[in-house]
């Protein structure tokens, strides 16, 4: 078999039967988007960072535990979750930094994008959640509702809350300066 | 009349076509008909694509896992313990093979004993020894042929340990390249992607500001 062409469960397999240096392949699928999910979440690039390599710690430690490894992508993003909201309840009271939005060229303007970051560090951080598995990862509401381990009918409660908060702050496009400040 | 009732809390799987087929069929036939859901839907896909012009953020640093190949055992049989376990071994192979030594601590008067035999006690009957009237000899010769032996059977043996081990790595590094190679093309073309996008970009600043080619 190509080891190219893996997905995660025969690298899981892989792993499990003692190749440990296979799980490689899984960190090196999946921590952009892990990454991507905690510094949403929790905003800060270099504790994200900490957190990300937290996630695949106990990851690895707990892959024998994982009964239906077909649905490995959920699983790990709960593990993230956990690691952040340990993070929370740790740093409780400490506030939100909306991304300081980096280089890369995108078609949207730098004044909209530091508005949408902030409209985004303002909502709670289940809401939060919710809009980053959704719109920037891609879950299904079945697969954010194992996630956030919430009935999904409360899943999409929340993304409709958060989404009607970011309309109100966001207005309609073309978003203007005094959005930003 | 308009086709069934409003999409209410279905609006996000429907826009996200997470409805069953034939729910998605239904809905998309209302929608078509209904005003109302029609804002509803249109509002939603405003904010949605909004959230979606953000780019990703590039991760700092890789996360990379080195499993240790290392066992206890290996450790316990390298070579900056070949020395001690072999003078230990030659000692209890001497007592073995010599029997009783008595030694005189630096001369002090206080006399050590290795390997001295326990007196059985005086229920057991013991058959009477013949007193030893000599000295007896040590066949050194045959304490070192003995030692050689086992000393070449360990080398033989950890001679196949270390070649399989070394197997072993090399499979695991080939692997680790391979995968690094998987990784390195994604981001090729990562790359060739981001070069696009900002060759459009540029044009369209270009386009923007009125700089002319």
């Amino acid at each position: 078999m190509n080891i190219e062409n893996a997905d995660d469960r025969t690298i899981i397999e892989r792993v499990l039967a003692g190749d440990t240096n296979s799980f490689n392949l899984l960190v090196w699928q999946w921590e952009k988007p892990i990454y991507n999910y905690i510094v949403r979440l929790i905003g800060d690039r270099e504790e994200a960072m900490d957190l990300c390599q937290d996630t695949f710690m106990k990851a690895y430690r707990e892959l024998g535990a994982l009964k239906d490894r077909d649905r490995f992508s959920s699983w790990l993003y709960r593990i993230a979750h956990n690691v952040c909201y340990s993070r929370f309840r740790k740093d409780k009271g400490k506030t939100f930094v909306p991304l300081d939005p980096d280089v890369a060229v995108t078609r949207m303007p730098i004044e909209n994008r530091l508005a949408v970051e902030k409209a985004l560090g303002q909502l709670p951080a289940d809401q939060r959640e919710v809009v980053v598995l959704k719109v920037f990862q891609g879950l299904r509401f079945d697969e954010i509702a194992v996630v956030q381990n919430a009935p999904v009918s409360t899943v999409k409660s929340r993304l409709y809350l958060s989404f009607d908060k970011l309309k109100s702050v966001l207005g309609s496009e073309p978003l203007d300066r005094s959005q930003i400040s | 009349m308009i086709d069934m009732s409003h999409l209410e809390d279905r609006l996000a799987e429907f826009v996200y076509e997470e409805l069953p087929a034939s729910e998605m069929e239904d809905a998309r036939r209302h929608v078509g008909q209904c005003p109302e859901c029609q804002a509803r839907v249109s509002d939603f896909e405003k904010i949605r694509h909004t959230l979606e012009e953000l780019p990703d953020v590039e991760i700092p640093r890789r996360v990379v896992f080195v499993p240790s190949n290392d066992s206890v055992w290996s450790n316990f049989l390298s070579p900056r313990w070949l020395v001690p376990m072999a003078t230990a071994a030659a000692l209890v192979l001497a007592l073995v093979l010599v029997g009783p030594i008595d030694v005189d601590w630096q001369e002090s008067g206080v006399v050590i004993a290795f390997g001295e035999v326990v007196s059985p006690p005086a229920s057991v009957p013991v058959a009477r020894q013949p007193a030893i009237t000599e000295p007896q000899t040590i066949d050194y010769e045959r304490i070192v042929t003995e030692l050689e032996e086992r000393q070449q059977a360990w080398l033989e043996s950890e001679l196949v340990r270390r070649v399989a081990a070394i197997d072993a790595a090399n499979r695991q590094e080939i692997q680790r390249v391979r995968a690094n190679l998987v990784y390195l093309s994604d981001l090729q073309r990562a790359a060739g992607r981001d070069t696009m996008e900002n060759s459009s970009s540029i044009q369209l600043l270009a386009a923007r500001t009125g700089v002319q080619e």
